[in-house]
C-alpha cells in the first residue's frame, strides 16, 4: 500500500511537542518537524540523527590537492629539463598552488555538500508544506499507509492542530 | 528591566512580528537612503571616468597604479574581513554576535567588485620572475610556477570570493524562504527569492546542514582570508620593494584587515541601529562585546608592526636603514605618524573605558578612526612600495624617494570611487537581503530570558551544545 505524507501545523510549540509524544505513544518514531528557527536536537522527542557535511569538504581538499599535484608535478615531469643542477619538482611553489587547489575545492564540495545534505532544491513529489512556519508555527511530518491517515489526522487535531495538511495525490 | 547600575536588553517578540518587523525594513528606507545611493553612486561613476583616464597610461609600467592598488587593498582589508565577525561568533557559540552577523556577512558581496577592479592591477603588476616573491619563481626550477603571481592569486581571489558569498547565501536561505512565504515581493522577485531558497521548509536535516555549514565555509573563509592577505600584500608591496624581507610583514597586514573589519561592522552596525531604527535588534551588548575585540587587535597591531619594525632597527645594513626611511622615517612619516596614531593610539587611549566600550558610538567612534587608519596605512605601504621605479627587479634598495607619490586627478577619483562603489554595492544589497539574520534573531529568544536576582535582573542564557 502506497504511503501518504501528511503535515500537522500548530500554532504554539507545546502543542507541537503533545502531537509528537502522541505519535510516538502510537509506535511512530519516524517524524519530520519543520520549524522557522532551528531547534536544539531532541527539543520535539524526535530520534537524533546526523549529518555527514563534513565528509563533502575532505573529499573536495582531497580532489583539489590532487588536481594541483596533477598540475603542478605532471607539467614539470612531462618537461623534466634539469637547469642549473636544480631539482625537477620545485616544491616550495608547488606548496602554494596544492594549497590554493585544496582550499577551492574544499569550498566547492562544501557548497555542493550544503544543497546535498539539506535535500535541496525540492523537485519531484512536493511533501505537504505550509507557509505560517516561517511566520512561528511548528509543522509534524508523517509519511503513513493511507489506511492509518485518519487516524494521525485524528492525533494531530487532539492536538489542537491549526491545520492538518494532506499530500496533493 | 533596568536599575541605576545596569541595563539588561533583550529582544522580546514573536517570529511574526521579527519577520514583519526586518523583513519589511527595506519598504522603510526612505530619502536618506536614496540620498546615500545617488552620492555613492556619482561618486562611483567618476571614478569609472578616472579609471578610464587613467588606462591611457597603459599597463606596461606599474607605478602609475600606485593609488588604485592602494584602495584595491584598502576595500578588501575591510570589506572581506568584515565575515569574520559573523563567523568567529558562530563558531564560540557567542550569542551576542547574533543581530550583527548578516551585517558582518553581507559585505562579502563587495568581493565581486574587487574582481573586477583586480583585472587592470593584475596587467599592471610585473611578472614574479626576477624579484623576491613568495612564488619562488625560478628558484627551483627553471620558469616555475608560470603566470606566476596573475594566475594564482586570481584563482586565490576567486576562491575567496565564491567561500564569502556562498557563507551568506547559505545563512540568509531561511530568510529567503520567508520572503517567499510572506508574499511581500511578487512577480520575477518571487521566483528568484524561490529559486534562492531553494524550496525551504525547515526540517531538522536541513537546519542541520545550515549550522554545519557554517561552520565548514566559516572556517574555510579564515584560511583563505589571512592567505589571501598575505600574497596581495607580498605581491603589490613587499615584493616591489628590492631586499625587503619581513615574515612579519602579511602577517600584520592580516591583522590590519581583522582590525578594520570589525571597525567597519561597528560602523555599519551603528547606522542601521541609530538611522535605520532597529534598536530593538541591535543592542549595546554588540558593541560591548566588539569593543573589546577591537582594543585586542589593536593592540596586536601595534605588537606586530613593533615586532617587524624591529628587526630593521637593530639590522641597520643599508637595505634596512633605507627601507625604514622609505616606510616610516622618510617621507612617509607623516603618515606613518597619522596611522598609528588612529590604528593604535586612539583606540587603545579610548577602548580601555568600559564606559566608552558599554556605549554604541564610542565603539562606532573608533571603529571609524581604525577604518581612517587602515586607509592611510594602505596609501602609506602601497605607494611607497609603488615609487621605487624598476624596484622590483632589483635586490637591494640604494635610493629612497624623497617625496611621497601625490596622487593626480584621476587617483583621487579612483580611490573614492571603489570605496563609494562598495559601499553603493552594500546598499543595494540591504534592500533585498534581509539586514537582520531573522532566524538567528529567533534562535536567540529561545535561549534568552531575564531572570531577577532579588533586585538585580539578570540576563540568563541557555546554552544548548
Amino acid at each position: 500500500m502506497a504511503n501518504k505524507s501528511i503535515l500537522g501545523v500548530f500554532q504554539e510549540v507545546d502543542e507541537a511537542v503533545t502531537a509528537a509524544d502522541s505519535l510516538k505513544d502510537n509506535g511512530i518514531e519516524d517524524f519530520e518537524v519543520l520549524t522557522s528557527t532551528p531547534y536544539p536536537e531532541g527539543a520535539f522527542g524526535e530520534k537524533p540523527s546526523h549529518h555527514r557535511l563534513y565528509v563533502f569538504p575532505f573529499i573536495g581538499a582531497c580532489l583539489g590537492f590532487s588536481a594541483a599535484i596533477l598540475i603542478t608535478a605532471g607539467t614539470q615531469m612531462a618537461y623534466p629539463l634539469v637547469t642549473g643542477g636544480k631539482p625537477l619538482l620545485a616544491l616550495p611553489s608547488m606548496f602554494i598552488i596544492c594549497y590554493e587547489g585544496t582550499m577551492l575545492g574544499a569550498i566547492l564540495f562544501t557548497i555542493i555538500g550544503v544543497v546535498f545534505e539539506s535535500r535541496l532544491p525540492r523537485t519531484g513529489k512536493l511533501a505537504p508544506y505550509d507557509t505560517r512556519i516561517t511566520e512561528g508555527y511548528v509543522g509534524i511530518g508523517v509519511d503513513v499507509p493511507e489506511d492509518d491517515v485518519e487516524k494521525i489526522s485524528n492525533i494531530f487535531k487532539e492536538a489542537n492542530a491549526a491545520d492538518v495538511h494532506l499530500e496533493a495525490t | 528591566m533596568s536599575n541605576s547600575h545596569h541595563v539588561v536588553e533583550i529582544t522580546v517578540k514573536t517570529p511574526s512580528e521579527v519577520n514583519n518587523e526586518v523583513l519589511g525594513w527595506s519598504a522603510t528606507l526612505g530619502s536618506k537612503y536614496r540620498l546615500a545611493v545617488g552620492i555613492t553612486g556619482l561618486l562611483f561613476l567618476l571614478g569609472i571616468v578616472g579609471f578610464f583616464i587613467k588606462v591611457q597610461d597603459g599597463f606596461d609600467d606599474y607605478v602609475p597604479w600606485a593609488y588604485l592598488t592602494a584602495a584595491f587593498g584598502f576595500v578588501m582589508l575591510f570589506a572581506m574581513s568584515a565575515p569574520m565577525l559573523a563567523i568567529v561568533p558562530r563558531l564560540a557559540r557567542g550569542h551576542w554576535g547574533r543581530p550583527i552577523s548578516r551585517i558582518a556577512e553581507l559585505w562579502a558581496l563587495v568581493g565581486v567588485l574587487l574582481l573586477i577592479v583586480m583585472i587592470p592591477l593584475l596587467l599592471a603588476l610585473p611578472e614574479a620572475d626576477g624579484r623576491n616573491t613568495f612564488w619562488f619563481v625560478d628558484k627551483y626550477r627553471e620558469g616555475w610556477p608560470p603566470g606566476a603571481p596573475h594566475i594564482w592569486l586570481a584563482l586565490l581571489m576567486i576562491g575567496l570570493v565564491v567561500n564569502g558569498i556562498a557563507l551568506l547565501w547559505a545563512a540568509a536561505i531561511p530568510d529567503f524562504a520567508a520572503i517567499r512565504d510572506k508574499n511581500i515581493v511578487n512577480g520575477k522577485s518571487a521566483n528568484l527569492y524561490g529559486k534562492l531558497s531553494l524550496g525551504w521548509r525547515g526540517s531538522k536535516r536541513q537546519w542541520r546542514g545550515l549550522r554545519a555549514s557554517h561552520g565548514v565555509l566559516g572556517a574555510l573563509y579564515f584560511a583563505t582570508l589571512i592567505w589571501s592577505h598575505t600574497m596581495v600584500s607580498f605581491d603589490f608591496s613587499q615584493s616591489l620593494v628590492p631586499g625587503m624581507r619581513d615574515s612579519i610583514y602579511p602577517t600584520w597586514y592580516a591583522l590590519s584587515g581583522l582590525q578594520s573589519g570589525l571597525g567597519l561592522v561597528l560602523v555599519t552596525a551603528f547606522i542601521a541601529r541609530r538611522f535605520g531604527n532597529l534598536k530593538d535588534y541591535i543592542h549595546i551588548n554588540q558593541f560591548w562585546s566588539a569593543a573589546k575585540i577591537l582594543l585586542a587587535l589593536s593592540l596586536l597591531w601595534a605588537y606586530f608592526w613593533w615586532s617587524g619594525f624591529i628587526i630593521y632597527w637593530y639590522g641597520k645594513n643599508e637595505t634596512e636603514m633605507n627601507i625604514i626611511q622609505l616606510f616610516w622615517f622618510g617621507a612617509y612619516r607623516p603618515l606613518f605618524i597619522l596611522n598609528i596614531v588612529l590604528s593604535f593610539f586612539i583606540p587603545f587611549i579610548f577602548l580601555i573605558w568600559n564606559r566608552i566600550r558599554k556605549s554604541d558610538w564610542g565603539p562606532s567612534l573608533v571603529g571609524f578612526v581604525v577604518i581612517v587608519g587602515s586607509l592611510v596605512n594602505c596609501i602609506r605601504i602601497y605607494t611607497a612600495s609603488f615609487s621605487l621605479p624598476d624596484g622590483a627587479k632589483g635586490h637591494a634598495l640604494h635610493h629612497v624617494p624623497d617625496s611621497i607619490m601625490k596622487p593626480d586627478l584621476p587617483d583621487v577619483l579612483m580611490v573614492t570611487g571603489l570605496v563609494s562603489g562598495a559601499i553603493l554595492l552594500y546598499l543595494i544589497a540591504i534592500r533585498y537581503i534581509p539586514i537582520i539574520s531573522t532566524w538567528e534573531i529567533r534562535e536567540g529568544m529561545l535561549y534568552q530570558t531575564v531572570r531577577n536576582l532579588h533586585k538585580l535582573p539578570l540576563k540568563v542564557i541557555g546554552k544548548p551544545d
